[in-house]
């Protein structure tokens, strides 16, 4: 039997060779798709010795992630396949596109020189093969206030529009934003947030989320903030718990999940602040891909 | 007596009518499809209980004087009218100078792209292929500024394309395919003869899946 310590380290390696494979794996997904390629074959080859020695939950749902991007991109490369008597690709026909347009393509192919006119001449030739064409009419004179006319004539009326029902607007917007803003901080979205807590401990109960990947909305700082707030009342209140890990970062657990645990609860006051560069930081440092706490909306 | 049971009188009708053909013109242009909600809300407002009345009608104005036909697409919860083009096209209209023939180029290549792949294609698959145009999905284009606004928003809300997040990817993936206006404005069978000239080659049936594909829907639309 490995020793736990060395397990969870071990387990970690793991989990972080796995983000790298599906990272890798993302990055050179056009590479991959293509009929003569066999980096997919390598990769999921990769996936399955890292898999021999996974035993923990999350080592586990990693190799998942892995799969499905792999049978994702799997199916991409099958579509790919042709059989036809005239195979379609792509290149080939944007290629001859270009000639078309009376354009050309160096020989290493960075460099793509289309004339000027080129895509009206494009649109010229295939107006042709459209079924139906309707023309749009643009009145001399304009069009009537009440109707919406052609580009200039629209935003004046929209802008005036706008400037007569703004005034009229207000007071009723008013209220319904102050019963938006008040359903950010009810104790329902606070309950939301422990549930999340307690689902996720519940998948791992050997060890505490980090609360970093938590809180941290990678894509939205706001959110974030919201977050670190709801988790402050739950501190408060004395369901959640945080504290210090063996490795100096802050864990998160639920309270009253070990019945042998009758440690007396320490009440401290701490401060918590994290500006948007810091926000930053953390997410490339932890390689977070999107937030444990989904956004509602 | 209650708005419902309001007959509405022939010389309002008429203008009513007149209104619509007026705005459905004009809307034409930005090539959105126009709703039930934006007719009763510009034209007729306290009328809009004559709605199906009203349409019948202006259908037939408009084909008799325009030679449009008005074309309700799309399923419930997302409905919308457009114009479709009833004269066959001639030599005309390949000679007349359309205001929009870049984006039409563009168009048209996209939707072509997207038919000869298999009918859908994934973002990274769509994109990388209009590299070899010169365009690239977030630098500045010389002729179309904003190609990824132009693709992903224009075309998407004139409903040429459609754009579909696809489930169970991280980070997301997305899938191109056409809209339901492009089914209209063109056809499978039109951009495989453009295909096929274009690749010189004899007939449209050496794209032996594409070629079955278009039959298929030249049988469903007959």
């Amino acid at each position: 039997l490995v020793s736990s310590f060395v397990n969870r380290a071990r387990q970690l390696q793991l989990r972080q060779n796995y983000r790298k494979l599906i990272d890798e794996t993302q990055l050179n997904k056009e590479e991959l798709v293509k009929p003569d390629s066999n980096g997919l074959m390598e990769n999921i080859a990769k996936a399955h010795q890292l898999f021999k020695d996974v035993n923990e939950t999350r080592g586990a749902a990693l190799d998942s992630k892995f799969m499905t991007l792999a049978v994702t991109l799997g199916a991409q490369k099958t579509n790919l396949l042709q059989t036809d008597l005239v195979a379609f690709q792509p290149d080939e026909f944007i290629a001859k596109l270009v000639t078309c347009m009376g354009g050309t393509v160096s020989e290493d192919k960075d460099e793509i020189d289309i004339p000027e006119n080129g895509w009206n001449v494009l649109g010229q030739k295939t107006a042709t093969y459209f079924t139906s064409l309707t023309p749009a009419l643009h009145p001399l004179l304009g069009a009537f206030e009440a109707i919406e006319t052609g580009k200039t004539n629209r935003q004046a009326t929209q802008r005036n529009k706008q400037k007569e029902t703004s005034t009229k607007v207000q007071l009723p917007k008013e209220l319904t934003n102050y019963k938006d803003d008040k359903k950010e901080a009810t104790p329902e979205e606070i309950e939301r947030v422990l549930h999340i807590i307690n689902t996720f401990y519940k998948d791992d109960p050997a060890s505490p989320i980090d609360y970093f990947e938590l809180v941290v909305n990678p894509e939205s700082y706001g959110h974030t903030i919201e977050n670190i707030f709801h988790l402050a009342f739950l501190v408060k209140d004395g369901l959640v718990k945080i504290f210090l890990n063996e490795n100096g970062l802050p864990v998160v657990e639920p309270v009253n999940v070990r019945p042998d645990d009758i440690s007396p609860r320490k009440k401290v006051q701490v401060i918590v602040s994290l500006s948007m560069d810091e926000w930053y930081a953390i997410i490339d440092a932890y390689q977070l891909k999107d937030s444990l706490i989904k956004i509602l909306f | 007596m209650s708005s419902s049971q309001r007959n509405i009188d022939k010389s309002e009708l008429d203008r009513k009518v007149n209104d619509v053909v007026h705005l459905m013109l004009i809307w034409e242009q930005r090539k959105i499809p126009i709703k039930r909600a934006d007719i009763n809300k510009h034209v007729l407002k306290e009328y809009r209980h004559a709605f199906n009345e009203v349409m019948k009608i202006t259908d037939k104005k408009l084909q008799k004087v325009f030679g449009l036909k008005l074309l309700e697409i799309g399923e419930s919860g997302k409905r919308a009218y457009i114009l479709v083009n009833m004269l066959e096209h001639s030599e005309t209209q390949q000679m007349m100078n359309w205001n929009d023939n870049p984006k039409r180029g563009l168009l048209f290549t996209v939707l072509s792209l997207i038919f000869m792949c298999g009918n859908s294609m994934t973002d990274g698959t769509f994109w990388n292929a209009l590299k070899g145009l010169g365009i690239e999905k977030d630098k500045p284009h010389p002729e179309f500024g904003d190609v990824k606004k132009l693709i992903t928003q224009e075309f998407v809300r004139q409903w040429y394309l459609e754009i579909v997040k696809l489930p169970n990817c991280d980070p997301p993936q997305y899938e191109y395919k056409w809209g339901l206006r492009a089914y209209h404005e063109t056809s499978k069978m039109k951009i495989l003869e453009f295909v096929t000239s274009l690749y010189d080659k004899s007939s449209v049936m050496v794209w032996k899946s594409q070629y079955q594909d278009a039959l298929e829907e030249q049988r469903k639309t007959i």
